[in-house]
């Protein structure tokens, strides 16, 4: 058994296994889902019914907090458990908001023992006659939260993606391998330019041709993920449109080796094609999406990999994926320029 | 000091050396005065095309206005593209091939390919006036940006249609190459071309007509790169 040849497809097996299993198996991190009502006045008594995702209320202590965006605290009074997921909070709102206007905004922090904390940022509105703010911070200071941390590794609960989350890790992803794939082509095909040998040519169409595999999965995975997120399958969001144009100029690319019959030409012109393909798209994908507005991050704007889309618990998954998918690629691409070998070889023989 | 023997002599390499370039632009334009049926069937097309906008949408708004006018763009430039090697035959080729250098051949194209270019940009900004005068932009910013634009596409016209000549050299072939490799040129610029109207300076868009010049500059690097390699043979 040849080992070199075998290891680092072992090495991307394993990638698989550990990036299917841990992407769809490790669980979303508690979050609050809603709260009702979402608006209050000070110095009047307020029930907030708080429904929850993947919590298990019922087990543990949960303590309920209000607190203002300077960290000034007040602790629910009672609180009732419906089940797993809702829970009933009361809470005494004081006179005075330790805030300098009369409508601000709050954050709730539920805290289990069982569950860990999670927090709704800026959800509640509460509302003043008139302002003191001595005396509200002086009333609201009296909380000191304790919150319990868990140990287990969970990913991020993020309001509108859900589960969805995890398609980051394929997603994203397939796109990485796509970029990865066609940059090894364009080296493949200035080889050819400049060596005039054969292989380097066919090594780059069957990158391509994975490319194209990939970058069609991206945008399959993308459109599943916008259904579940915009409500539609496909929108006028620049990124999503300049990504299926991308994939023309490879139809295109395609189209072009299909129209030339003999090899060498076919090899020189598609190759020729090739770099300028990559240059037409890197200015598609990249640039044009950030002189628009996007919905995607990274563009028009949105953060892209920071703290709010990407934490450590995706990092430890996502990284392994885009190396897995890369790994992945060079594999299939391997297959398809072996097999484009033997067919030329056979087509050897019978002519 | 300066040596004027040297000074007359650079003068006579530079004027040698642009002969060919010289000689082959001046064939491309008396080949379109011979065939000047060509140039005014693209007219016609214009006018026609003008006419239609104006009939069936009155005044459209800016951004209608600034996609209609690209648009018309990218079919003349369709147009264009496909007459800019027709001639250029196998057995055309061998011959033209001994004659001039490859790349002054290219390079005699892309010229003319731009000067063509700029010209329909005037010509649909007139006839835009004429039919749909919907738009207030200065005309001297507006062809600013054409002629930064023509950079880039006349390479990719040239480039698209030599590819066409060397595989199928018909004019579906050539849209199929030209529309998916000009899309992020023509991007850029209708994205400038909706600040202008929206009554920015073209100065103050500089972010945007560096991107363009940047890719501009990609395409004619990457063009002289790659066309020596694909007439190698």
């Amino acid at each position: 058994m040849n080992w070199k040849y075998w290891c680092w497809k072992l090495v991307t097996i394993v990638i698989f296994i550990y990036v299917f299993s841990a992407g769809l198996l490790i669980p979303l991190k508690p979050g609050i889902e809603e709260i009702l009502p979402s608006r209050g006045r000070a110095g009047e008594k307020l029930g907030l019914q708080i429904k929850a995702y993947n919590t298990s209320f019922t087990k543990g202590s949960i303590e309920v907090f209000i607190k203002s965006r300077d960290s000034f605290w007040i602790k629910t009074k009672d609180l009732n458990i419906a089940d797993d997921r809702t829970l009933s909070a009361n809470f005494n709102v004081p006179n005075f908001l330790p805030d300098a206007s009369s409508l601000s905004q709050y954050s709730i922090i539920v805290s289990s023992s069982y569950d860990g904390a999670f927090v709704i940022p800026g959800k509640l509105i509460l509302s003043q006659d008139s302002v003191n703010l001595t005396e509200a911070q002086r009333l609201w200071s009296g909380v000191d939260p304790q919150f319990a941390s868990l140990s287990k590794m969970k990913f991020p609960y993020r309001n509108i993606l859900y589960e969805t989350i995890r398609n980051t890790f394929f997603h994203v992803s397939l796109w990485f391998a796509m970029f990865a794939l066609l940059g090894a082509s364009v080296y493949h095909s200035y080889k050819y330019l400049s060596t005039n040998h054969l292989d380097h040519d066919m090594k780059a169409y069957a990158q391509v041709r994975t490319a194209i595999l990939f970058g069609l999965l991206g945008l399959a995975t993308g459109s599943l993920w916008a259904r579940f997120t915009w409500g539609s399958w496909w929108t006028n969001d620049v990124k999503l449109n300049m990504a299926a144009l991308s994939m023309l100029i490879y139809a295109a690319y395609l189209i072009l080796r299909a129209g030339i019959s003999e090899i060498d030409r076919k090899a020189r012109i598609s190759a020729a094609f090739n770099v300028f393909a990559l240059i037409a798209i890197v200015p598609l994908i990249f640039i044009l999406p950030r002189l628009t507005d996007s919905l995607h991050p990274g563009n028009g704007g949105n953060p892209a990999f920071g703290s709010e889309d990407m934490d450590n618990s995706l990092r430890k998954v996502f990284y392994p994926a885009v190396t897995g998918f890369i790994m992945l690629g060079f594999w299939l691409s391997g297959l398809l320029y072996r097999a484009e070998k033997l067919h030329l070889r056979i087509e050897d023989r019978l002519t | 000091m300066i040596n004027p023997s040297g000074l007359i002599m650079q003068q006579q390499i530079t004027f040698v050396f642009m002969l060919p370039l010289l000689a082959l632009l001046s064939k491309e334009f008396r080949n379109e005065w011979r065939n000047f049926y060509q140039l005014g069937g693209l007219l016609a097309f214009l006018a026609g095309e003008c006419y239609l906008i104006y009939f069936f949408t009155g005044k459209p708004e800016l951004r209608q206005w600034n996609l209609l006018y690209w648009l018309t763009y990218l079919f003349l430039s369709f147009f264009i593209g496909s007459r800019v090697y027709d001639e250029d035959q196998t057995r055309y080729r061998v011959i033209v091939h001994q004659l001039v250098h490859p790349i002054d051949l290219f390079l005699s194209k892309v010229i003319y390919v731009f000067f063509l270019l700029s010209t329909v940009n005037v010509l649909i900004w007139l006839m835009f006036a004429l039919f749909i005068p919907s738009v207030h932009v200065a005309l001297g910013q507006w062809l600013m940006l054409c002629v930064l634009l023509n950079l880039g596409m006349s390479v990719l016209i040239a480039f698209s249609s030599l590819l066409n000549a060397y595989a199928k050299n018909n004019t579906l072939f050539l849209t199929v190459l030209i529309l998916p490799l000009s899309f992020p040129l023509l991007g850029m610029t209708f994205q400038t071309a909706n600040s202008l109207l929206e009554g920015q300076q073209f100065f103050g868009e500089l972010s945007k007509i560096r991107l363009i010049a940047g890719t501009d500059l990609m395409i004619v690097a990457l063009a002289f790169f790659v066309i020596p390699q694909i007439v190698r043979s």
